[in-house]
């Protein structure tokens, strides 16, 4: 009997490991597959620096088809912000980016907020019947969280990539100069409870408006990846479609840019 | 006879329910202590989110591309960041993980991080994680290697095993 035990165990542990080392099923969750190829890095443009103008190239239509180019922007500050609709990380900060814009706008700052994620806008432009709109999306969000931005689609994530931007949200803000002077996070506060908080967007606002000068810095994004278009047959995602921007990841942001926060990292 | 086929039956369960009981809440530094008592065997953690649809694709990529490491003493594990939304409650994230774990057919233990703060969790793993997905690289020692932010694909995903075995 006991051979009879040992025996039984025996064959169901190789079974277990058998059963165990087979693939499961991605059950209930449909995703595409692709043959892995490896990924293209085509170089179209260099990502955006910090000390960088905001390129003249920077043309996108907002939700309701106004077109806004760098050239309009000139000699404003202007935030940034990318965007998005389905981002739980970014919700969190939608109250905090309406209060910037509501404390700020009256000083001649410009808002943009920018949703280059493929699943919100579509990888096109959306053809709309006569008479009615396009991104009903983005308006319905817009109005169910009060939210006052002006929002701008980016087809093909191009300005995503022009800005070297990663995640919802990331905030860059330009100087009057038009010189880029902040890449970041607006807090350091993820889910807006902290007592206190540092606010960096906020800082830096306070100090553009009345003309002082703002060092440049950056810190490391905290949030959802921007869902891009698929290319050259990979999946959408994280890919990047232009030149790929220095690796924030390991132990630090930025290479040899100055942190935002004391010269240390961000948070910590 | 019947016996022996029950307690067949229960081996057989115990080994393959692994991670589903795995399957647990801690909050930041149970992340660490995690990484503490796993020193000694090269550590993938991913962090993802089931509410997270690029996170959510790039899972069967992470199953079988991570299938070699985990058979030869490599660890994988996911971390859910459920509570990176201001009102679910680490029960619920719970509840969300294990529903979506199951779905996506993860075969690696999920800790869903009940950590608040997302700065102190940057501060307790000594890496600047916060994008969802990321995947983050540990080495035998202890020592994070890399952090790779965004989705990866398979060939990625068996690079960052190769850094963590080196």
């Amino acid at each position: 009997m006991t051979r009879c035990y040992f025996l039984a165990i025996f064959s169901a542990l190789l079974l277990a490991s058998f059963a165990c080392a087979q693939e499961p099923p991605a059950g209930g969750q449909p995703v595409e597959k692709s043959e892995a190829k490896p990924q293209e890095q085509k170089a179209v443009q260099q990502p955006l620096q910090l000390g960088d103008a905001l390129p003249a190239t920077f043309v996108l239509k907002d939700i309701d088809g106004v077109e806004h180019k760098a050239a309009g922007l000139k000699g404003k500050i202007t935030v940034v912000d990318f965007f998005s609709i389905t981002c739980h990380v970014h919700a969190a900060w939608n109250d905090r980016l309406a209060a910037l814009q509501q404390d700020f706008a009256s000083q001649g700052v410009s808002f943009l907020f920018i949703d280059s994620n493929v699943q919100e806008i579509g990888e096109k432009p959306p053809a709309t019947e006569p008479g009615k709109q396009a991104f009903d999306n983005i308006r319905q969000h817009l109005k169910d969280k009060s939210l006052p931005f002006s929002v701008l689609v980016d087809h093909g994530n191009i300005v995503a990539d022009l800005f070297a931007a990663r995640t919802t949200p990331q905030v860059y803000v330009f100087a009057a100069d038009g010189k880029l002077v902040y890449r970041g996070l607006v807090d350091n506060d993820q889910q807006g409870s902290k007592a206190e908080r540092t606010s960096y967007v906020r800082s830096v606002l306070t100090k553009l408006v009345v003309g002082e000068k703002v060092e440049p810095s950056s810190n490391k994004s905290i949030g959802c990846s921007i869902k891009r278009v698929a290319v050259d047959g990979q999946r959408g995602g994280s890919l990047w479609r232009g030149s790929r921007p220095p690796r924030t990841g390991g132990t630090g942001g930025t290479g040899g840019e100055r942190k935002a926060g004391e010269g240390s990292e961000v948070g910590r | 006879m019947r016996t022996a086929r029950i307690a067949a039956l229960l081996v057989l369960f115990s080994a393959c329910s692994d991670h589903t009981e795995a399957t647990r809440i801690v909050d930041g530094k149970g992340v660490q202590e995690y990484v503490e008592a796993h020193r000694g065997k090269p550590l993938l953690i991913n962090f993802w989110a089931s509410w997270c649809v690029p996170c959510c694709e790039e899972m069967p990529d992470l199953i079988s591309a991570t299938r070699d490491f985990r058979a030869h003493g490599g660890q994988v594990v996911g971390i859910a960041m459920e509570c990176m939304v201001a009102d679910v409650t680490k029960e619920a994230g719970l509840v969300k993980a294990r529903e979506r774990a199951k779905q996506l057919g993860i075969n690696f233990p999920v800790l869903v991080c009940s950590e608040p703060d997302i700065f102190a969790l940057r501060e307790l793993l000594g890496a600047e994680v916060g994008e969802l997905p990321g995947t983050l690289v540990i080495d035998r020692a202890g020592v994070v290697v890399e952090l790779h932010d965004g989705k990866a694909t398979q060939e990625e995903f068996a690079k960052l095993c190769l850094h963590a075995q080196r």
